[in-house]
């Protein structure tokens, strides 16, 4: 699958981590080095102002994909392409800079990712004085403009130009949370990986900080990355929906398609294992298991010791993605409609 | 059997702090019938942990409960001395926290864990304790309990480690357990079989369940009444179903709105403008009046938990007194 404009384009995408013992322990006990495969092989587009959302439990490698996706990881296989720029490959400094500024990240813990030591105002600067234009020419921005692109920013995301002196302390998680995205869009990206950006945050300000994003996105023609385990937060907010599981893609498909009808047995369950709060009392496939540890996998599909479907062919051979769905029954049997 | 199992009146919590004292409960009422999953919902900082907290005579200093009163099967619980409170807590009121990794000694085999609270709570001997121990590990789904019962918490996993929690929990076989957040922790796939394993469990045994937690679909899944709290108060109160199809309360109105749902694709989620005060700040009067969108006068002054059928709603709008229905006209 091909996307027609694609921004982001990810090949062959994978990442090891070394998690041996210290080599003395190693030595002592004769123990051998081990390593977790956190990404492995992943292959998919993100479309101009699509967004693009990711599931998966914790350990599936959602974050190590957010972080080689804006090049705070290096890969250990494949590329990441930004506009046909692999960022990881390229050393001409301008055409980096150039790709930097378009992709920004949002975190998840808002007290965390804001410097505490520094004004707001500060915060927000600093992407627009680091990536102001260079060479002194018209777009050259002096104090006073910035401080006005300053005020500028926390108007869009909700905040007051007065806000700017005071220091992150003083905010509640959410305003913090407004912070942080008014400073990722200082610097006009293109492109934003969130990485739960709502999770820290209580439900009535979750749909704050997403109503603020999706506005966001409209009027910037931003193209999102949402990374979350929360499938109502994806389902309100992105237009295609990416599952993971224990480091590959399991199933790639628009929203409301996937919703309504997932054709990976994991997609099934994840959607069967959300509380209902319509309480329809709808069937819900209990589904044993939790996720296995990634540093020792299941041959085969790594999902089928949980897979209430899985046959023989399972337990042996890895399923290949394709179609958009990494399953050896998807086609021969797919599952029906969902009974929503 | 009559009388509620819990009953909570008037409870207020307050904190001494350097700029005077901050009421952090504020008048606190309900009960939990025996065998009643209870679920106590809100935001953090909305005053649920801590409701939980002065139930089981945990609360910290500088906090401490400054009125009102708790009662246990009609005895008054919350002004005993702390060795007659130990004695209550875990045998006839069993806890799980969230975090199932700092709630186990690490140090100490899940067998001898559950040994020692069985010995602690019960007059029978370690062998039989210990057959005990492992028949509720295989009860909350362990598999080869045999084998697991000497093993240490950092070998199970999340899932497993929160089953050796309820396990701890209920091995007294308590009257009622307050469960904090026990699934917050979890992913989704392992809290659905979390959630489906305690409300099995304690109605096999017939415990009441005081359920906290700030998510509505745990809430909608397992609780049979469920207590709204903002800001230290209970802003509503009532049946689960008639709550969440039809929540009366404005605040609890713009949760349930505020909620991203499975089912369609919204345009725009529901926004509460604003976020709840801090407990040096709350408002005189309704607590949710400066975020309230039906806010009126008669919201400057604070409403009392006003019953409406077999429901309750913290809110002037239902008030059906005469007087009421003038000063609105």
């Amino acid at each position: 699958m091909k996307a027609a404009d694609p921004i982001v384009e990810v090949h062959g995408l994978g990442r090891v981590f070394d998690v041996s013992s210290p080599w003395v322990s190693r030595l002592i006990d004769g123990e051998p080095r081990r390593t977790l495969t956190a990404v492995d092989g992943l292959d998919f587009a993100i479309e101009r102002g699509e967004t693009f959302g990711l599931v998966g439990e914790s350990g599936a490698g959602k974050s190590t994909l957010a972080r080689m996706v804006v090049g705070l990881l290096e890969p250990s296989q494949g590329q990441v392409m930004i506009d046909g720029v692999d960022l990881a490959q390229t050393r001409d400094r301008p055409t980096r800079r150039a790709v930097r500024r378009r992709i920004q990240m949002i975190f998840q813990d808002p007290f965390a990712s804001l410097n505490p030591r520094w004004r707001v105002g500060d915060i927000i600067a600093e992407p627009v004085r680091v990536f102001r234009p260079r060479d002194g020419g018209a777009g050259r921005l002096g104090r006073r403009a910035i401080a006005a692109r300053v005020d500028e920013l926390l108007e869009l995301v909700g905040l007051h130009s007065a806000d700017a002196p005071k220091f992150p302390h003083e905010f509640s998680g959410g305003q913090r949370q407004r912070i942080a995205i008014a400073r990722a869009i200082a610097a006009h990206p293109d492109f934003i990986v969130c990485d739960e950006p709502t999770s820290a945050l209580d439900v009535s300000i979750q749909a704050q900080i997403l109503n603020l994003m999706r506005d966001l996105q409209e009027r910037l023609g931003l193209t999102y990355l949402l990374i979350t385990h929360n499938l109502a937060v994806v389902r309100f907010m992105a237009t295609r929906v990416g599952v993971m599981y224990l480091g590959r893609l399991v199933e790639i498909g628009e929203t409301d398609a996937l919703f309504a009808r997932p054709r990976h047995p994991y997609t099934r369950m994840l959607l069967d294992a959300v509380p209902d709060l319509s309480m329809s009392g709808r069937a819900r496939t209990p589904i044993g298991g939790e996720p296995p540890n990634p540093i020792d996998p299941p041959p085969g599909c790594p999902f089928h010791p949980r897979c209430p479907k899985a046959i023989a062919i399972c337990k042996s051979e890895r399923p290949l993605f394709g179609d958009n769905v990494a399953c050896h029954l998807a086609g021969a049997d797919e599952p029906g409609p969902a009974a929503e | 059997m009559t009388g509620p199992l819990l009953s909570v009146r008037d409870l207020r919590v307050e904190f001494a702090t350097r700029k005077g004292a901050l009421t952090a409960l504020d008048g606190v009422s309900f009960d939990i019938a025996p065998g009643e999953v209870l679920g106590v919902v809100g935001e953090s900082g909305a005053g649920k942990s801590l409701t939980g907290l002065a139930v089981i005579g945990l609360l910290d200093a500088p906090g401490r409960i400054d009125g009102g009163e708790i009662r246990l099967d009609g005895e008054r619980i919350d002004n005993l001395p702390p060795a007659r409170m130990r004695l209550i807590r875990g045998r006839r009121i069993g806890i799980i926290f969230q975090d199932p990794l700092t709630s186990l000694n690490p140090l100490m085999r899940i067998g001898d864990q559950l040994t020692e609270t069985i010995l602690a709570h019960k007059p029978i001997g370690r062998r039989q304790a210990r057959a005990q121990a492992i028949a509720w590990l295989s009860e909350v789904g362990i598999p080869s309990p045999e084998n697991r019962v000497d093993g240490y918490p950092h070998e199970f996993s999340g899932g497993m480690r929160q089953r050796v929690v309820i396990a701890l929990a209920l091995c007294a076989e308590p009257q009622l357990v307050i469960a904090d957040e026990p699934t917050t922790a979890l992913d989704v796939s392992v809290q659905a079989q979390i959630i489906s394993l305690l409300k099995n469990l304690t109605r096999r045994h017939g415990a009441a369940v005081m359920l906290i937690t700030h998510d509505m679909g745990v809430i909608a899944e397992t609780a049979d009444r469920v207590a709204v709290m903002y800001a230290g108060r209970i802003a509503e109160i009532g049946e689960v179903h008639e709550l969440i199809r039809n929540p009366m309360h404005p605040y609890t109105q713009g949760l349930m709105a505020a909620i991203p749902t499975l089912a369609v694709r919204a345009r725009r989620l529901m926004q509460i403008p604003g976020a709840m005060p801090r407990l040096s700040a709350i408002p005189r009067g309704c607590a949710f009046a400066p975020r309230c969108p039906q806010a009126f006068e008669r919201c400057a002054e604070r409403p009392p938990l006003i019953a409406v059928g077999d429901r309750g709603a913290a809110c002037w709008l239902y008030d059906r007194s005469p007087a009421a229905t003038d000063i609105r006209n």
